[in-house]
């Protein structure tokens, strides 16, 4: 155990520092994946407890505004701005949690997509505020380095690992999945499903807006259609479908598998309609055909594997005595 | 005063297209238990039929619709079958990203095939309207309302007088004891959402010499015909129609009396949406739907 | 007497645990037959089985000298194998006369539904009065009621009834039981589930009694009353009927 968190935090260390070596083109790079890991992160943590978001972009773009509004009105830099956007995030998940009460599934899903949208309204139509549909540029003067923003997001992407490594550990864990499994059932066994709920969904919406909050500091301006954009809410849940729902590593691996489809596809084919055609196909074909995603289906076949090999052993046991 | 009559009269017509908007999505669910989050891509792929019916050979879009409607029914009935049933028995999460995949994809199968440019359906009513003293009534309005009445009540009829209407009565209400009677339930499942594709696709032509057409237009629909459906009660088609109208009332008093109305209608639905959820889940003819 | 309904060796259950380990029966044509035995015993899952709701692990169904198996659920009722299923299951919100029609859905029986209606009426004045009365708002007794005229509706030649008697008054099973024996003296043979050895052995003349997923014994019901064998079959006793 102490060897594994040891291996993770060298790992981490490695990444966080990996801006300062990398060549400038590959901060981009460093962004859109970390960026995802959180977000994919944040999506299969609500997931994890039963509540599948549809509308992740309503936390990324909560994220980005706090960020962007109390940087260009109070004038905060770029690390104490992303605490309000943590804030933000969290409250409003706490909120959405208590709103939708005891609806599950499709409620919820429909909830989020609502709420994503609503945003989305509420930042056009107060442009005293929100610098309204026309956008709003982050102050110039305050902006770090892309470096230094490409190296944040890789600490926050390996931060937000350790949480949900952390998580996995603890009791919470076995939680979140006896509420995905059986609400009820949980209740009985003396977990309060509304406190669980607050807990993990402010935990999550705290993430994506964190990632939302360390998005604007890289590109520097803000609209209601950026912020709140369907392609972020997109891109959170195809990361963990593909990587393997419910697992620890798959939303990892499913970011960097996201990103190096979209790139791939877009080297390939250019035009941005097909990568997000991609993106529902995948969608699509990981649900049909690899509902575990590429964790799940690598367990399921390591551990037929060892059965195989095991049971071939049983075999020849058998097989001795005639 | 006459804004009053104005902003009723308006309402009403917006109440005819919403409610034909979202009875496909209620009774598609109602059957199936399955949220069609590909719905408001049937509404587009509707669209853009009368769009090419009436560019490329000038069909006028009311009389494309029927073959545009059959078309999509049929494509719908065969994605049913060939992706959307294996998922029937499937956890939640896999039914919602399922659709919501293939939503996707449909989306930019029509960006990629026509651009995302906006396009618009000008028809002889486009540009006409009734006028009484003050109050105007666009035609283009007044011929899509009466269609969807048509449609919606062509639907109830097949509902309640027809021996499959009856049967997919049976199917929503018990699958089990419909199997019983000797009903194919996966063949109604399939039936049911070819309706729903149907209704939508009506709505999309319809929508053609209203709105502006792209490949996106789909997604604002969906999310208005969720709340709509959401308010009526989930399932209940009759709650679906009382929804409708509710929406439409809202979202033109808003537009009508609020300062920048126009802009903050479009947020209404996600409003009523939310109000519904916090104060009454069940919606207004709903039966109870917190277990899922 | 010919064999209409002929089970040989069915085995039965849900996803892993397995139900029924091993039911042989048969019904001829124009008998009535009761399966008795305690909650739990595989009775219902029998019934499921022979209707195609679950799909067995083992055995063979004959209906008619023909593979039941091999038929789709949905058109074993054209075969004319017609379940009145436990716990009634009638459409709540569809009016009582639309409840009929539904069970007259199949090809066969749909021709002379108005005739079979009457019929149905007429073992059923109270579904008469009700017939425009959503399904769903009767009280037990007449929901019961619906269920048994719903299946009758398909023109069966086997009708299947599952624990009619299920929560009904004493004076309701009476009634309903008196239609059951009429049921039986038009022809139509029956296999009848019950709990209710008492109202069972009014319209049967021969029964299995079951238990742990297994025939215990059979007989005419007189055999049956005779050995005892329902007695050790109700408690759930392990040992074969003809030792006890």
């Amino acid at each position: 155990m102490k060897a594994r968190i040891a291996i993770f935090l060298v790992l981490g260390v490695a990444v966080i520092l990996l801006p300062l070596i990398a060549p400038p083109v590959m901060n981009n790079m460093i962004l859109r994946v970390g960026s995802l890991v959180m977000l994919a992160i944040s999506w299969n943590l609500a997931a994890n407890a039963g509540l599948i978001s549809l509308g992740h972009s309503a936390f990324w773009g909560l994220g980005s505004y706090a960020a962007l509004l109390v940087a260009n009105k109070l004038g905060w830099p770029f690390f104490a701005s992303l605490i309000p956007a943590m804030i933000v995030g969290a409250i409003s998940a706490a909120a959405i949690a208590v709103i939708t009460g005891r609806l599950k599934g499709i409620f919820f899903a429909i909830s989020m997509l609502a709420l994503s949208e609503c945003l989305r309204v509420i930042a056009v139509m107060t442009p005293g505020f929100t610098g309204g549909g026309a956008g709003v540029f982050i102050d110039q003067a305050l902006r770090p380095s892309t470096q230094t923003v490409a190296m944040v997001t890789a600490f926050c992407a390996v931060a937000c690992g350790f949480i949900a490594y952390w998580i996995s550990l603890t009791p919470f864990h076995y939680a979140c999945r006896a509420m995905r499994n059986n609400e009820s059932a949980a209740e009985m066994l003396g977990i309060n499903p509304l406190r669980f709920r607050i807990a993990v969904l402010s935990l999550s919406g705290a993430m994506a807006s964190l990632a939302g909050g360390v998005n604007i500091w890289y590109s520097g301006f803000l609209d209601p259609m950026i912020g709140f954009d369907l392609h972020v809410t997109i891109l959170a849940q195809i990361a963990p479908i593909l990587g393997g729902i419910h697992t620890l590593a798959g939303p990892i691996i499913g970011a960097f598998a996201t990103i190096g489809l979209s790139e791939a596809t877009r080297i390939l084919l250019g035009e941005q309609g097909v990568s997000l055609l991609v993106y529902g196909l995948i969608l699509v074909f990981s649900i049909l055909y690899m509902p575990k995603g590429i964790v799940g289906t690598w367990n399921t076949w390591v551990q037929y594997r060892s059965r195989g090999a095991a049971s071939a052993k049983v075999g020849t046991t058998k097989a001795a005595p005639l | 005063m006459s804004l009053f009559w104005q902003c009723l009269v308006d309402s009403l017509l917006l109440g005819g297209l919403y409610s034909l908007m979202s009875i496909g999505l209620s009774l598609g669910f109602g059957v199936t238990r399955i949220i069609n989050f590909a719905h408001g891509e049937m509404i587009m792929f509707g669209a853009y039929g009368a769009y090419f019916g009436s560019v490329l050979l000038g069909v006028d879009p009311l009389l494309s619709l029927p073959l545009v409607a059959i078309l999509v029914a049929v494509t719908a009935a065969v994605v049913f079958k060939a992706l959307i049933e294996k998922v029937l028995d499937a956890p939640h999460i896999n039914q919602i990203l399922l659709l919501f995949g293939i939503s996707l994809a449909l989306q930019n199968v029509a960006a990629i095939l026509w651009t995302g440019d906006a396009r618009s359906v000008s028809t002889p009513y486009s540009l006409t309207a009734f006028e009484f003293e003050t109050l105007l009534v666009p035609h283009g309005r007044v011929i899509a309302f009466a269609t969807a009445v048509v449609l919606i009540v062509a639907l109830f009829c097949w509902l309640r007088f027809s021996e499959l209407g009856r049967a997919t009565r049976a199917v929503a209400e018990n699958g089990q004891a419909a199997t019983l009677m000797g009903i194919n339930v996966s063949r109604m499942y399939m039936l049911s959402f070819g309706i729903n594709a149907a209704l939508g696709a009506a709505t999309g032509a319809i929508s053609a010499f209203l709105l502006t057409i792209t490949p996106f237009m789909g997604f604002h629909m969906l999310i208005k015909a969720f709340a709509i459906v959401v308010l009526g009660g989930l399932g209940s088609v009759t709650g679906t129609i009382l929804g409708a109208f509710a929406l439409a009332f809202a979202e033109t008093w808003v537009s009508y009396y609020v300062p920048e109305g126009n802009g903050w209608a479009e947020g209404v639905a996600f409003v009523v949406l939310l109000c519904v959820l916090i104060i009454r889940p069940k919606g207004i003819l709903g039966q109870a739907v917190a277990v899922h | 007497m010919t064999t209409l309904l002929n089970v040989e060796g069915l085995r039965a259950g849900y996803q892993d645990s397995i139900v029924l380990q091993d039911i042989s029966l048969s019904v001829n044509q124009g008998e009535v037959v009761a399966l008795l035995g305690a909650n739990g015993s595989g009775k219902t899952t029998t019934m499921r089985a022979l209707t195609g709701l679950i799909r067995p692990f083992g055995g063979k169904i004959t209906f008619a000298g023909q593979d039941l198996l091999a038929v789709e659920p949905h058109k074993r009722v054209d075969l004319g194998i017609a379940l009145c299923p436990e716990g009634r299951q009638v459409f709540p919100n569809i009016s009582v006369e639309e409840n009929l029609f539904l069970g007259s859905f199949c090809k066969r029986s749909r021709p002379d539904r108005k005739q079979t209606l009457d019929s149905v009426y007429s073992l059923f004045p109270k579904l008469a009065e009700r017939r425009e009365q959503k399904a769903g708002l009767m009280s037990g007794g007449e929901q019961q009621m619906l269920a048994v005229g719903r299946a009758l509706m398909s023109k069966p030649t086997m009708l299947l009834l599952d624990e009619p008697s299920l929560g009904l008054s004493p004076k309701m099973v009476q009634i309903l039981f008196g239609a059951i024996g009429q049921v039986a003296r038009s022809g139509i043979s029956i296999l009848l589930v019950e709990q209710n050895a008492q109202a069972a052995f009014a319209v049967a003349s021969r029964g299995y009694a079951i238990s742990m997923g297994r025939v215990t014994a059979s007989g005419t019901i007189t055999e049956l009353t005779k050995s005892g064998a329902l007695q050790s079959s109700f408690l759930g006793s392990h040992q074969p009927a003809a030792t006890a």
